[in-house]
């Protein structure tokens, strides 16, 4: 098993360093729960040790002749009081490849961005809201459900 | 034999169903306010949310420091019991804090980039009208008076989210 994750972790960096040089269809950053739906990603089983993430989702441009390619990096922990940061801040990163699909539980036209991350079992569905906005779906294909504090909108970072 | 088999099955039953209650892939959280929130069937949805503060200022016609940066919002929609026809709203939130702001909501149709968009606009006396998405039942977004969506920002975007009261104890 440790093998296995070693090989993916190793495919995944030689596939960033490969895509680096080109420059990102879009990079989309948020700020959302630890809910249950990334919970498994990040290897979080105590409740206590995530408030919330930061994610940057940065999509390669759509090509041809090789997969389009993904990074996708959280910053989480528990928030620290009266700043926007962590006490304990933890990261992790992933590559992976994107695709583009349609359709959600209750618009079947909408335009969905699949994204496959290497080294996990786990797609992750974005629906596009605006061409600056996207959303993340459960996999039934439904808007994930934020809270009080923090939602799964995730939107185009200003350059 | 038979009952122990029957109790074996009911106790295997119960804890599936603890099991989803507790680790649901996506459900409503329950509210963080303490505030009493009201209940029932005139109740369409309570949402909730932190939103960044700049952009829906200037979309509502409010004034702000430059320093701000998120706003906090509680939103109750009440609606008719027998028929679901809207009724009136109730929006507490910064910009609120003085006056809790309170007035109709309708249903309308049509965002700026989808003809067939879901939209709730919230009115109110001598105020901007307030538009809000429905991306589906549990989530709404912000749309300026142009009905175009709201761009946040790493920390905070323009989303409300259903929240469920907390369970009697």
């Amino acid at each position: 098993m440790k093998n296995y994750l070693k090989y993916f972790a190793i495919v995944g960096i030689l596939f960033i360093s490969c895509v680096q040089d080109s420059k990102p269809f879009a990079v989309f950053v948020g700020s959302s729960p630890c809910g249950n739906i990334i919970k498994p990603l990040l290897g979080i089983k105590d409740e206590n040790e995530c408030e919330f993430t930061k994610w940057s989702l940065t999509l390669y441009p759509q090509n041809t002749n090789a997969p389009s390619a993904v990074k996708l990096v959280y910053r989480y922990g528990i928030g620290k009081p009266n700043t926007s940061g962590f006490v304990d801040e933890r990261n992790a990163e992933f590559a992976g490849h994107w695709t583009i699909q349609k359709g959600t539980q209750t618009k079947p036209e909408a335009t969905v961005y699949q994204v496959t991350l290497y080294g996990v079992d786990k797609n992750l569905l974005f629906v596009k809201l605006s061409d600056k906005a996207i959303h993340l779906l459960d996999s039934q294909r439904n808007l994930m459900i934020g809270n009080s504090g923090h939602s799964y909108t995730f939107s185009k970072a200003k350059p | 034999m038979r009952n122990i088999a029957l109790i074996f099955i009911t106790l295997m039953v119960f804890c599936e169903v603890r099991a989803q209650e507790n680790g649901a892939e996506n459900a409503p959280y329950v509210t963080t306010s303490s505030k009493p929130i009201p209940a029932g069937k005139n109740v369409y949805g309570i949402f909730e949310g932190r939103c960044a503060c700049q952009e829906l200022a200037q979309v509502l016609k409010k004034e702000v420091s430059p320093d701000c940066f998120k706003t906090k919002w509680g939103l109750v929609l009440y609606q008719n019991p027998d028929t679901q026809a809207t009724t009136n709203y109730v929006l507490e939130g910064s910009f609120y804090r003085q006056a809790i702001r309170k007035g109709t909501w309708t249903i309308s149709q049509g965002s700026q980039t989808d003809a067939e968009a879901v939209v709730f606009e919230l009115q109110a006396d001598n105020q901007q009208t307030i538009f809000l998405l429905k991306g589906d039942d549990n989530v709404l977004f912000f749309l300026d008076q142009n009905k175009n969506i709201l761009t946040g920002n790493e920390l905070f975007n323009y989303t409300l989210n259903r929240v469920e009261k907390k369970p009697a104890e």
